[in-house]
């Protein structure tokens, strides 16, 4: 195969990909309605569900101590991040606030996630992403 | 190629491999996201995939992984690197193999597979579906990535060439 072709396949490829995850982006930003509560899961086992309305923050912000680690979870204006932990990359910290269901946040070394969900428990919402 | 020199030249890359994952432990890159990563490292592995076969790049990848896995990282951070690493090396190695692309597809593919390879390990470890939302961002930081990547590679290559390295296109 000429180099020509391979750099037309090349072009083809790069294209696909860029607008399959633009596409995929796209529709989580718009399908994703806003969520109503969210739930701690370490392990995949629910520790916590928290309903988004109720801000807690300052003292009342949720301390998450467990065996893996620390990790302090903020609900302010329906949204909620983790504001600190002591997690070697504190990647958790870095990531955006979440409000729409579907959405989490995540800390891998303590195998944390906090997911955003609606009002019913649709397993199946959670799983399409 | 003698037996000594491709030994010497392999360590060199292995040396190299290594160096670039402590480069790239330096460089905050990530945007908060876990398993995004610049991949520098890949590109000895790309490299060597170019220079000898599978079997040589395979070798380096997991070596380097390990390596650099016990001296920057933790016994996760291999585990994710593993996964990232070697669905990466299969899929740039399978690419070379059907040869429809360039260097610079071949690595796209192989930043995408290695971020896709780790996203789901870490499905497994955290046990929810939930990170699979990450998938959209590890797309695109998997393509620009390899992009970049791949046309690092490409400068060097023609000039591994001229030092008689044997270069199979």
């Amino acid at each position: 195969m000429d180099l020509k072709t391979k750099k037309r396949n090349d072009f083809l490829l790069t294209g696909f990909l860029l607008i399959a995850a633009i596409s995929f982006l796209i529709f989580q930003n718009y399908r994703g309605k806003m969520g109503s509560r969210v739930i701690v899961q370490q392990n995949g086992e629910t520790l916590y569900e928290l309903s988004l309305t109720e801000d807690r923050t300052g003292e009342n912000a949720l301390r998450l101590e467990t065996a893996a680690g620390y990790n302090l979870l903020v609900i302010e204006d329906g949204k909620a991040y983790i504001k600190e932990a002591d997690c070697p990359d504190k990647l958790c910290v870095k990531q955006r606030a979440i409000s729409r269901q579907g959405e989490s946040l995540i800390c891998l070394p303590h195998r944390l996630v906090v997911a955003v969900e609606g009002e019913e428990k649709s397993e199946i919402d959670a799983v399409t992403y | 190629m003698g037996k000594v020199r491709k030994t010497a030249n392999l360590g060199m890359l292995l040396a190299a491999a290594l160096l670039l994952s402590y480069v790239e432990s330096l460089i905050p890159f990530g945007f908060g996201i876990p398993g995004i990563k610049l991949g520098l490292a890949n590109l000895a592995v790309l490299l060597c995939l170019y220079c000898w076969s599978g079997k040589e790049a395979f070798a380096l990848n997991v070596m380097r992984i390990l390596l650099a896995g016990f001296l920057f990282g933790n016994l996760y951070s291999i585990l994710y690197s593993l996964a990232g690493g070697c669905a990466s090396f299969f899929v740039m190695w399978l690419a070379k193999r059907i040869n429809r692309l360039t260097i610079q597809g071949i690595s796209v593919l192989g930043g995408v597979a290695h971020n896709l390879g780790q996203i789901v390990v870490a499905a497994f470890v955290v046990e929810t579906a939930g990170v699979f939302y990450l998938i959209p961002y590890l797309l695109l930081s998997g393509i620009l990535t390899g992009m970049l990547i791949g046309f690092v590679t490409g400068l060097i290559l023609p000039h591994l060439k001229n030092r008689s390295m044997e270069v199979r296109e």
